[in-house]
C-alpha cells in the first residue's frame, strides 16, 4: 500500500474514534487536559488545541500537527503513526530515556524525542507492508509491536538481548559490514599509515555514540543496587560471546584457505585491524575474569569499579599499540569478508564492557577526536571543491553581461541557454538567494535581451523578487503611464482649489480693508 | 468649494482603504504574521478556526487583513472570503517540504476564482528562521509561479517571528495597488 495515499473520511472517523476510546488517549500528552482533539503525529500522541499552539511554534521538523477532526486528508502512514503510536506509548519511552521535562524546547529537541520519531515512522512503514488492514487489533498490535522493538534494538544494540541466534547476528552484523564497507571506501583517498589506526574508531565511535542514551538509563537504576552483579552477568555475556567469536574466527580460518583474496586493500586493513581488536579483547577478558575471581562479589561496588577501570584502560593503551603491530602482520593474509562478522561482533562486546565501567565519555571523546579528524577533512576537502566549483559558475554569470554586446554570436548563445533555463527550475537558477521574486522579474528574465541578464544580477542579492521585474518592462511603462496620469489629475485639482481660494481670500481681503476704511475713515 | 478642498485633502492625506484576504496551509504562521504587523508583537496562536481579522494601518493605506483558518475543512470557505479582495497574501511554510505540493494545488484553486482574477497575489515563504527552509527562488519554481504570467505577483522570503520581510511585502502591495 502507498503510504502516502490519503484515506476517505469515514475511514478516518472510524480510526478515530477507535482511538480516542483508548483512556490513555483521552488527556494531553503535554499537559494532562480532557479530551484532546488535536495530535502530533510525528509521534503519534494526542494533545490539546493550546499544546498544538507549542507544537506548531516548534516547527514540521520536530513536530507536525493535524487535528482529529478539522483535517481531512490524512495518508496511511500518518494513520499508521497514531495508531501505532498513542499517549501511553510515547510516554513510557519518553521516561524511559530520562526525558521528563515538560518544557517543549527541551522535551522534543531531546535525543528521546528523536529516536522516537524515527521508530514510530519506521514501524508505521513496516506495518504498512504487512498489513493493509484500516484497523489494527489491538492485541495483533501489541504483539507486532514487541517483534518490531525486538528488531530496532537488536539493529542498534544486539548485544544486550540474552538469546539472540547466531544466524540473526550474522544477519545484523552483515548489515553493519556494508556500512563499514562504505565508510572505507570514502575513506580512501587517506593515506595508509593513518587508516589502519582510524578506519576500526571511526566505526567505534558510530556505536559508542548512540549507545549511551539506550543504556544509560537501564544502568542508572540498576546501580543503586549491586553493582558486582551486575559486572557478573555482563561478563558471562562477554565470555560466552568471546567463545562465539572463537568458534566463528576458526571458521573463517577455514574459510580462509578456500576462498580467494578479495583484493580490496581497505577492506584488508579494516579486517585486520578487527582482528586486533579481538585480541586484545580476549586478553582483557583475562585479565578481567582473573580480577573477578579475586575480588569478594561482597566487595564494595566503587572498589571494584575503580580497579576495573583501571585495568580496561591500560588494555586500552595496549591494544592501540597492539593493533599498530598485529595489522602489518595481518595484511600479508588476504581474508575474506565474512570474517568481518566476528569483527563486529566483538566490537559490540567491547562497547558494552566500556560502558559498564563507566569511564567511557572520556576514552569515547578520544576516539572520535581521532576519528572526526579525518572525516572533518575529508568533508572539508569536499566542500572546499564543491564551492570553489560553485563559485566558478556564479562567477560565469556575474561576468557574461559585460561581454555580451561584443559580438552577435554570444548574444544568441545566452539567448539559448535562457530559453532552456525558462522550464522547470528556471527561478531557482535565476534568482538564488533572492529573498523575494515577482512576476515581473521573473517574466523579465525571458524576454531575449542580453540586458535581460543585468537585471538577474540585479535580483541576486535582493530579497525580494516581483512579477513586473520577472516579467518585462512593458507592465513597468504601463504603471508609469498610470502614476503619470494620477499625477495630472491632482495637479488639476489642487490648481482649480487653489485659484478658487486664492478667489475666496482675495474677496475677503476687499472686505477687512473696506471695513478698516469705513472705520477710520469716519 | 469647501468639498473641492476636502476632496483635495483627503487625495493628499486621506487613507486608502484595501481589502487583503490571507490565506493558506494551517500552521504557516497567517495568524503571527497578522498580529506582528497589528501589535509589533509575537503572540502565542492557537490553530485558527474561523478567522481573525484586523485593521493595519502602514504608509496612509489602510489595510484591512482577513485571515482565514487553514486546516482542511475549513478551506472550504475561503471563497467566501473572495468578493471585493484588493490583495490575496498566500502563506507558506518554507520548511514544510512535504506539503508544498498540496500548497501549490490550493493556491491555483484559489486563483482560478472569478473574484480574485483581478487580485495581485503576494506570497510570503514565511518561516525562513528554521533549518532546511527553502528560498523564495525555490518556492517560486514549487509553487508554479512560473505559469501565472497574466498576474502580478510577488514572493517574499519572510520571518514572521522577528518580522523580517514582512514590510516588504506590504511595500510592493501597496505599489502594486495604488497603481492600479
Amino acid at each position: 500500500m502507498d503510504p502516502q495515499s490519503q484515506l476517505s473520511k469515514e475511514n478516518i472517523e472510524a480510526v478515530f474514534h477507535r482511538l480516542r476510546s483508548n483512556p490513555t488517549n483521552k488527556v494531553c500528552f503535554d499537559c494532562n487536559a480532557k479530551n484532546p482533539t488535536w495530535s502530533s503525529v510525528t509521534y503519534g500522541v494526542f494533545i490539546c488545541i493550546d499544546c498544538s499552539a507549542v507544537h506548531r511554534s516548534l516547527g514540521v521538523h520536530l513536530t507536525f500537527v493535524r487535528s482529529t477532526q478539522l483535517d481531512t486528508n490524512w495518508t496511511w502512514q500518518q494513520i499508521r503513526q497514531m495508531q501505532l503510536g498513542g499517549n501511553a506509548n510515547a510516554m513510557q519511552f519518553f521516561s524511559q530515556h530520562n526525558c521528563n521535562t515538560t518544557d517543549a524546547q527541551k522535551k522534543y529537541n531531546s535525543r528521546a524525542a528523536q529516536l522516537y520519531r524515527d521508530k514510530l515512522s519506521q514501524l508505521a512503514l513496516k506495518s504498512l507492508l504487512n498489513n493493509n488492514q484500516l484497523h489494527i487489533h489491538p492485541h495483533h498490535e501489541e504483539k507486532n509491536e514487541e517483534e518490531k522493538e525486538m528488531d530496532f534494538f537488536t539493529e542498534h544494540e544486539n548485544f544486550i538481548s540474552p538469546d539472540i541466534p547466531e544466524q540473526k547476528l550474522t544477519k545484523v552484523e552483515e548489515k553493519k559490514d556494508c556500512v563499514s564497507n562504505n565508510k572505507n571506501s570514502t575513506e580512501g583517498p587517506k593515506i595508509d599509515f593513518s587508516q589502519n589506526t582510524q578506519t576500526p574508531d571511526s566505526r567505534k565511535s558510530t556505536i559508542s555514540t548512540r549507545k549511551p542514551t539506550a543504556k544509560k538509563s537501564g544502568l542508572g537504576a540498576k546501580k543503586s543496587g549491586l553493582g558486582a552483579t551486575k559486572v557478573k552477568t555482563n561478563f558471562a555475556e562477554l565470555e560466552r560471546e568471546a567463545e562465539l567469536a572463537e568458534q566463528s574466527r576458526l571458521r573463517i580460518i577455514e574459510e580462509n584457505a578456500k576462498a580467494t583474496a578479495l583484493s580490496q586493500k581497505e577492506q584488508e586493513e579494516c579486517q585486520a585491524a578487527t582482528r586486533l581488536a579481538y585480541k586484545d579483547l580476549s586478553t582483557q577478558q583475562q585479565k578481567k575474569e582473573e580480577e573477578v575471581k579475586k575480588y569478594d562479589p561482597k566487595k564494595a561496588t566503587q572498589v571494584e569499579r575503580l580497579g576495573m577501570g583501571v585495568n580496561s584502560r591500560t588494555g586500552i593503551s595496549h591494544s592501540a599499540v597492539s593493533d599498530m603491530q598485529t595489522i602489518e602482520q595481518e595484511n600479508i593474509q588476504a581474508t575474506p569478508s565474512s570474517t568481518l562478522t566476528s569483527l563486529s561482533r566483538l566490537r559490540l562486546s567491547d562497547d558494552s564492557f566500556f560502558d559498564d565501567f563507566s569511564y567511557g565519555p572520556n576514552f569515547g571523546m578520544n576516539r572520535n577526536i581521532s576519528s572526526f579528524g579525518s572525516s572533518k577533512i575529508d568533508s572539508f576537502l569536499m566542500e572546499a571543491s564543491s564551492s570553489s566549483s560553485s563559485s566558478k559558475s556564479d562567477w560565469v554569470i556575474v561576468d557574461d553581461p559585460p561581454e555580451k554586446p561584443k559580438s552577435k554570436m554570444s548574444v544568441e548563445k545566452t539567448v539559448k541557454s535562457y530559453d532552456n533555463s525558462a522550464s522547470g527550475d528556471a527561478a531557482q537558477r535565476k534568482f538564488g538567494n533572492a529573498k523575494a521574486i515577482s512576476s515581473d522579474q521573473f517574466f523579465n528574465d525571458q524576454g531575449t535581451d542580453y540586458e535581460t541578464k543585468a537585471n538577474l544580477n540585479r535580483f541576486q542579492g535582493s530579497s525580494s523578487i516581483s512579477s513586473s521585474e520577472f516579467f518585462g518592462n512593458g507592465r513597468d511603462n504601463a504603471t508609469n503611464a498610470g502614476q503619470y496620469y494620477d499625477v495630472e489629475d491632482v495637479k488639476e485639482s489642487v490648481r482649480q482649489g487653489v485659484s478658487k481660494v486664492a478667489g475666496k481670500i482675495s474677496s475677503l481681503a476687499n472686505g477687512v480693508i473696506s471695513s478698516l476704511q469705513e472705520k477710520y475713515g469716519n | 468649494m469647501g468639498l473641492t478642498i476636502s476632496s483635495v485633502l483627503t487625495r493628499l492625506f486621506g487613507k486608502k482603504q484595501m481589502r487583503i484576504l490571507m490565506v493558506g496551509l494551517d500552521a504557516a504562521g497567517k495568524t503571527t504574521i497578522l498580529y506582528k504587523l497589528k501589535l509589533g508583537e509575537v503572540v502565542t496562536t492557537i490553530p485558527t478556526i474561523g478567522f481573525n481579522v484586523e485593521t493595519v494601518e502602514y504608509k496612509n493605506i489602510s489595510f484591512t487583513v482577513w485571515d482565514v483558518g487553514g486546516q482542511n475543512k475549513i478551506r472550504k470557505l475561503w471563497r467566501h472570503y473572495y468578493q471585493n479582495t484588493d490583495g490575496l497574501i498566500f502563506v507558506i511554510d518554507s520548511s514544510d517540504k512535504d506539503r508544498f505540493a498540496e500548497a501549490s494545488t490550493e493556491l491555483h484553486n484559489i486563483l482560478e476564482d472569478d473574484y480574485l482574477k483581478d487580485a495581485t497575489l503576494l506570497v510570503f515563504a514565511n518561516k525562513q528562521d528554521l533549518p532546511s527552509a527553502m528560498s523564495a527562488a525555490e518556492l517560486t519554481d514549487k509553487l508554479g509561479l512560473n505559469q501565472l504570467s497574466n498576474r502580478a505577483w510577488y514572493i517574499q522570503a519572510t520571518c514572521a517571528t522577528q518580522g523580517n520581510g514582512l514590510y516588504e511585502g506590504l511595500d510592493w502591495l501597496s505599489n502594486e495597488l495604488a497603481n492600479k
